[in-house]
C-alpha cells in the first residue's frame, strides 16, 4: 500500500511515505510553525519516495489529542491533498500511535498511553497486548489515569511519570514521547479500515468560550 | 486565467472560482459562503476557537462545492489564492494550509492574499475601476481610508483611533439587546426611529484629517439609554436611529476630508492622474467591507462623493461581506504581475495593507 503520513500534533513535525522506491521519513522538532514547515517536508518526502500524489492509496494524519492548532494544520493539509488526489484520509489517534511504538519497543504488552495535558490532567487510552483499544481516549486527572492501569500494563508517553507517581508503584515506562513515531502511524494506517468520513481533530476539550454576560440596558 | 479563492479569516468558510480575462475584466464562476453566524450568536460575537473548529471540518466540502458549481476540476485552474491574514489566526491557518496542500497536489502556484487587499480590489472586478482610487474600508475589524495606487500599493489616509465602525454597530446593538450581528438590526430599527430624539456627540467632526473614533459615541449611547431605562420598543428604535444618523454624519465629514487629501499632491501620490481611463476625469470613491451593506451609509457616501466631485462605487452587498470571490480576484490580479508565494509562506494575524509595498521592494 502506498501511504503518506503526517503528524503535527505536538512539538515534532513529521512526514512519512511508504510504498515508494525507498521509505522516506522526515522529522523536525520545531515546537511551533508547523504550517510553514509541513508542506515543504511533504514535497521532499514524496520526491524521495518517487511518488506522485495520484499514486497514493491513502493519506494518514494524526488526529489528536494534541495542540489544537497543530491538529488543524495536519488535518487541513491531509484533507486538502486528498481533495485533489481523490483518495481517502485515515485518522490515527495520537495515543494509539504512542502505544504502537511502545509495542514495537517492548513487545506484545498491554499499554496505557498517556500524555501530559497540562492543567493537572492527562490524556489517556488503554490498549491490549495485541494493540486493540480497551476504551475511548479521555482527559482525566493523573489519579484517574492511574486507575486505568490494568494487570501487567506498562506506561508510554509524556504523562508516564505523572501517572506512575499517582499510581504510587513502580510501573514500567516504555517511552516518554508526546509526538508519535511516524513509522508507527504508517503501520496503523496500513491496517486501518477504510474511512467512512474524513477525520476531524480529536480535541477532548471544549473550546474556551463562555456566553457573554449581558451588557444590555433594561427593556420594558 | 482561473483562480480558486479560499477565505477563512473570520466566521465565514468560503471558496470561489473567478476568471480574469486578458483585458482585465473578470467573471465569477462560483461563489460558496458557509456562514457560522448562528454558532457564535449565543456568545455575542465571534469566538476564535469555535470558528477555527468549524473551518477545518467544513472547508474541503465548501471547496468541492465551488469546483462543482463551476464545473471544473483542479487541472482546470491556474492558481490557488488563500487568505493569509489579517484575521483570526486559527481560521487563517486552516485556509492557508488547505490552499498550500491543493497548490502542491495540483501543481499550481499559490498566492497568499491579504484579506484587506481582497476588499480593496473587488471594485475592479465588479465595476472595472481603474487605479488610482480612494477606498473606504469599513467592517467589524477595520475602518480606514486608503489611496489605492495599484495592486500591492496602498497609502493610508485615515484609520480608527479605537473601535472599528462595524464593532461600534455591534456594541450598540448589544447594549440595546438586539443580538448579533448588530449592524443589520440597527439599520432595520433606525428606519422606524426618530433620529433627532437623542443628540449624541459626533467624534472628530470638524477636525482635520480622516481618522475615526467611535468608543465615546458608544458610551454616550449607553448613558442616553440608561437615563430612560427601562426601554420601550419606541425608545430602542429612536436610539438606533440617533446612533446611525450620528455615525453617518461622522463618515460624511471624514470622507470629505479624505477626498480632499486624496486629491492633494502633499499626500505623496501627486494627486489623481491627469487622465483617468474609463470614467472620464472623475475620481472614484469605493466603499467596501461588511458595513458597506448599510443603505443609510451608502446614501450618505453617494451624497458626499457627488458634493466633492467624486463618483461612488459600491460593490453588490454579497461581495461587501467576507467572501472568497474577492480573494480569488486579488490572487488573479497579483498572479498577472508575476506575484506568487512559496509553500513556507506564513499566516499573519496582523498585516497592514500599506506594508505590502515594502515587502515587494525588499
Amino acid at each position: 500500500m502506498r501511504l503518506l503520513a503526517i503528524d503535527t500534533a505536538y512539538e515534532a513535525c513529521s512526514v512519512g511515505v511508504a510504498g515508494g522506491r525507498a521509505p522516506a521519513v522526515a522529522r523536525e522538532v520545531i515546537g511551533r510553525g508547523h504550517a510553514e514547515k509541513l508542506m515543504g517536508m511533504v514535497e521532499a518526502a514524496m520526491r524521495e519516495a518517487g511518488l506522485a500524489f495520484a499514486d497514493l492509496d491513502r493519506i494518514a494524519v494524526v488526529t489528536g489529542p494534541g495542540s489544537f492548532t497543530g491538529l488543524r494544520v495536519g488535518i487541513a493539509a491531509a484533507r486538502g491533498l486528498a481533495l485533489v488526489s481523490r483518495i481517502p484520509v485515515v485518522g490515527i489517534g495520537t495515543l494509539a500511535a504512542l502505544a504502537e511504538s511502545a509495542r514495537e519497543e517492548a513487545g506484545a504488552v498491554p499499554v496505557l498511553a498517556v500524555i501530559d495535558a497540562r492543567r493537572d490532567e492527562i490524556y489517556a487510552e488503554a490498549f491490549a497486548a495485541d494493540g486493540s483499544p480497551l476504551g475511548e481516549p479521555v482527559v482525566v486527572p493523573a489519579r484517574a489515569a492511574a486507575a486505568m492501569l490494568g494487570p501487567g500494563m506498562q506506561l508510554a508517553g509524556s504523562g508516564s511519570d505523572l501517572v506512575r507517581a499517582a499510581a504510587g508503584r513502580d510501573v514500567p515506562v516504555i517511552h516518554r514521547d508526546a509526538s508519535p513515531d511516524i513509522a508507527a502511524v504508517l503501520r496503523l494506517a496500513e491496517v486501518a479500515p477504510a474511512p467512512v468520513a474524513p477525520p476531524k481533530p480529536l480535541y477532548l476539550r471544549p473550546p474556551d468560550a463562555k456566553p457573554q454576560a449581558s451588557a444590555r440596558v433594561a427593556r420594558r | 486565467m482561473i483562480v480558486l479563492g479560499i477565505e477563512t479569516s473570520c466566521d465565514e468558510t468560503a471558496a470561489a472560482l473567478v476568471e480574469r480575462r486578458p483585458d482585465g475584466t473578470g467573471r465569477i464562476l462560483s461563489d460558496v459562503v458557509l456562514s457560522q453566524t448562528d454558532a457564535h450568536a449565543v456568545f455575542g460575537g465571534v469566538v476564535p476557537e469555535i470558528a477555527a473548529r468549524a473551518h477545518v471540518e467544513m472547508l474541503d466540502g465548501v471547496i468541492a462545492r465551488a469546483m462543482a458549481d463551476a464545473g471544473l476540476g483542479f487541472a482546470g485552474i491556474d492558481a490557488v489564492a488563500a487568505t493569509a491574514g489579517p484575521g483570526l489566526i486559527g481560521g487563517v491557518l486552516v485556509g492557508l494550509v488547505t490552499g498550500k496542500a491543493i497548490a502542491l497536489a495540483a501543481q499550481k502556484p499559490l498566492v497568499a492574499v491579504n484579506h484587506l487587499e481582497g476588499h480593496a480590489l473587488t471594485a475592479r472586478l465588479t465595476d472595472h475601476v481603474a487605479f488610482p482610487y480612494l477606498l473606504l474600508l469599513v467592517s467589524g475589524g477595520h475602518s480606514q481610508f486608503v489611496a489605492v495606487d495599484g495592486v500591492g500599493r496602498y497609502r493610508r489616509l485615515g484609520g480608527t483611533i479605537d473601535d472599528a465602525l462595524g464593532e461600534a454597530f455591534d456594541k450598540a446593538a448589544k447594549l440595546l439587546g438586539l443580538g448579533y450581528p448588530g449592524g443589520p438590526q440597527i439599520e432595520r430599527l433606525a428606519r422606524e426611529g426618530a433620529a433627532a430624539r437623542f443628540p449624541l456627540p459626533r467624534p472628530l467632526i470638524g477636525r482635520p484629517g480622516a481618522d475615526f473614533s467611535f468608543s465615546g459615541l458608544k458610551t454616550a449611547l449607553r448613558l442616553a439609554a440608561e437615563e430612560i431605562a427601562p426601554l420601550s420598543d419606541r425608545d430602542v428604535a429612536d436610539l438606533a436611529a440617533s446612533f446611525q444618523a450620528t455615525v453617518t454624519e461622522v463618515v460624511r465629514d471624514r470622507a470629505a476630508n479624505a477626498m480632499r487629501a486624496f486629491s492633494s499632491p502633499v499626500y505623496g501620490g501627486g494627486g489623481p492622474p491627469k487622465a483617468v481611463e474609463g470614467a472620464g476625469a472623475m475620481p472614484t470613491l469605493v466603499v467596501a467591507g461588511g458595513v458597506a451593506a448599510n443603505q443609510a451609509l451608502r446614501a450618505t457616501l453617494d451624497d458626499v462623493a457627488r458634493a466633492n466631485g467624486f463618483r461612488l462605487v459600491a460593490p453588490p452587498l454579497r461581495l461587501c461581506s467576507d467572501n472568497a470571490v474577492m480573494i480569488a480576484w486579488a490572487g488573479a490580479e497579483r498572479l498577472v504581475l508575476g506575484l506568487h508565494d512559496g509553500l513556507a509562506t506564513p499566516a499573519r494575524p496582523r498585516w497592514p495593507l500599506e506594508s505590502l509595498r515594502r515587502e515587494e521592494a525588499a
